[in-house]
């Protein structure tokens, strides 16, 4: 669970430079700062990264990192 | 990659255009030949006790910090065939000029700087960029910037900026330097590389089904003068669902600008927050619930959409025009609420978002196949949209922030025949409609009627997500 968590958190640090430590509690939008086009191709990294053909619309169940470490650890 | 022995005895590498400039360039020579449309003026002014010397030190880092600025082109003969290439210079070479606007008139200094952005670029093997210092009256100042669109496009530009003044605020009050920048060529080579990627076969399977499975689409008018109407009656044609349309003559173009409030721009962002829904998308539902009234209430409204691919830190911070423009179709009936509208235009949204590195002209080039069409002035989307997401530009306090203006000099030619970019004003956060159109159209009179709608529609929509598109309609029929 830790690997997902941190290597989530990676891959979101590709998209964005928040001034705060990003942590499982952090909301997408709001304190990572993540666009709906960076959601998008975040998403998409995941999917390739864990191997998983999940459908975007799920994206839009996401809002903390915890959503997308449950969504990646299923 | 290759190299080549420029005209001053230098030898540097060369690469071809991107995609997005190549799409870019296209369009210029077929349709805004020898105007300026590739010229983007932009001017950023405050009120601070300002440094002129601090503003140099700081254009002139942010320049070295940027690798665009140093973007140059030059010509390859390539099977008999002249082709643009780029390249980076070792050093800009841009001396920032300065410029005392303070006696003037702020109307005459504009009319200057917009000459100064109409004035076309000679861009073969030669710096491309203009940086100025300016001087305007009543304590503003600050910077016109000058940029060709195959080297920055909106969103670099204003990256551009947020560099400069995070740059001069450190000089001046300390603030914390801004992080570095990103390679151009870095980005570069990951654009070339997606061309013999898999995620480019994905796509193009992706828009090929799309376009195959799909019902021809239908073209909705921003002229209350109905060209599908009119051409159906022209061509004995009840049937017909594009308009012919060449937009290769008459680039001319003229801008219509409207403001809405920092509280009407705060409810959206909030219905946005509450939501998990984005800004864009509340205003394409807007737009296409307008366009929707003009067009008998068509349900099937399709729009072209600006996307300027900026995910990664790579991508956003490497400057380059990044451009690439889709067709956005939604079909929406009437009994469906704002709130399911959005879910759906949103859904269409991510679609195109996830498939959108593919090439614009290849993409175009699938859809007229598909619609049997296969003549490119035979056209679906009758406008397009695009939405510039707020980038945070430091600034000293609340009250200077309050003076700052951002600028936008037209340099009154265009591509297309009706563009919309929406955008946020520098000092409140508010949104800025622009709406830059032909002349020779001359659409003044009908976007005085569709705006106001648009409007509505999304205040409606705001006030009370679970209204109907029908109901909205009904409050904005013609």
């Amino acid at each position: 669970m830790n690997n997902t968590v941190d290597l989530i958190i990676g891959k979101i640090l590709d998209y964005v430079e928040p001034d705060e430590e990003i942590t499982e509690n952090s909301s997408l939008k709001i304190d990572c700062g993540l666009t709906s086009f960076d959601t998008v191709c975040l998403f998409d990294d995941l999917c390739k990264e864990f191997g998983k053909d999940i459908d975007q619309v799920e994206v839009r169940n996401c809002e903390t990192v915890s959503d997308l470490v449950k969504l990646f650890s299923e | 990659m290759s190299t080549k022995t420029l005209s001053n005895g230098k030898t540097v590498d060369i690469y071809p255009l991107t995609q997005a400039q190549r799409f870019m360039y296209f369009v210029c020579n077929n349709f805004g030949k020898n105007s300026p449309v590739l010229n983007i003026g932009s001017g950023y002014y405050w009120k601070d006790d300002f440094r002129t010397d601090l503003l140099r030190e700081a254009l002139y880092e942010a320049m070295d910090r940027c690798d665009t600025i140093r973007l140059r082109f030059t010509i390859e003969v390539i099977d008999d065939h002249p082709q643009l290439f780029q390249y980076l210079a070792d050093e800009s070479e841009i001396e920032v000029e300065e410029f005392d606007f303070s006696d003037i008139p702020e109307e005459e200094s504009f009319a200057i700087m917009k000459g100064w952005t109409k004035e076309i670029i000679d861009m073969i093997e030669k710096p491309i960029n203009t940086v100025r210092i300016i001087h305007l009256p009543d304590g503003k100042n600050g910077m016109y910037l000058k940029f060709h669109h195959l080297a920055f496009d909106g969103y670099a530009a204003k990256v551009f900026i947020a560099d400069v003044m995070g740059i001069y605020l450190s000089k001046k009050c300390g603030m914390p330097y801004p992080k570095p920048m990103k390679s151009y060529l870095e980005a570069m080579q990951e654009e070339f590389a997606y061309l013999d990627s898999e995620d480019r076969k994905r796509d193009r399977a992706y828009w090929m089904k799309t376009f195959s499975s799909d019902s021809e689409p239908i073209f909705n008018d921003y002229l209350l003068d109905n060209r599908l109407d009119k051409q159906r009656i022209e061509n004995n044609n009840p049937d017909q669902r594009y308009i012919t349309l060449f937009e290769g003559e008459h680039p001319e173009s003229a801008t219509l600008h409207y403001d809405m409030s920092a509280e009407d721009t705060e409810d959206i962002l909030k219905l946005c927050a509450d939501n998990g829904l984005s800004v864009p998308c509340v205003l394409m539902l807007g737009l296409r619930t307008a366009l929707s009234a003009f067009n008998h209430d068509q349900s099937d409204v399709s729009i072209k959409f600006m996307i300027n691919r900026r995910g990664t830190l790579l991508q956003k911070k490497s400057g380059g025009n990044r451009w690439h423009f889709y067709t956005l179709r939604t079909d929406i009936s009437r009994d469906r609420t704002f709130r399911e509208a959005l879910s759906i235009v949103e859904d269409v949204q991510s679609s195109v978002f996830k498939h959108c590195n593919f090439d614009t002209l290849e993409m175009y080039h699938i859809k007229h196949m598909a619609m049997k069409t296969g003549d490119i002035t035979h056209t679906y989307d009758s406008m397009t949209f695009s939405y510039h997401a707020p980038i945070p530009v430091p600034y000293e306090s609340e009250a200077i922030r309050a003076t700052t203006e951002g600028i936008w000099y037209n340099n009154d030619f265009s591509a297309q025949n009706l563009y919309l970019t929406v955008k946020h004003r520098a000092n409140d956060n508010g949104l800025e409609f622009i709406f830059e159109y032909r002349t020779h159209e001359n659409p003044k009179a009908d976007l005085e009627v569709l705006y106001p709608k648009m409007i509505t529609a999304i205040k409606e929509g705001v006030k009370n997500p679970d209204i109907t598109i029908g109901e909205i309609l009904d409050i904005i029929k013609l």
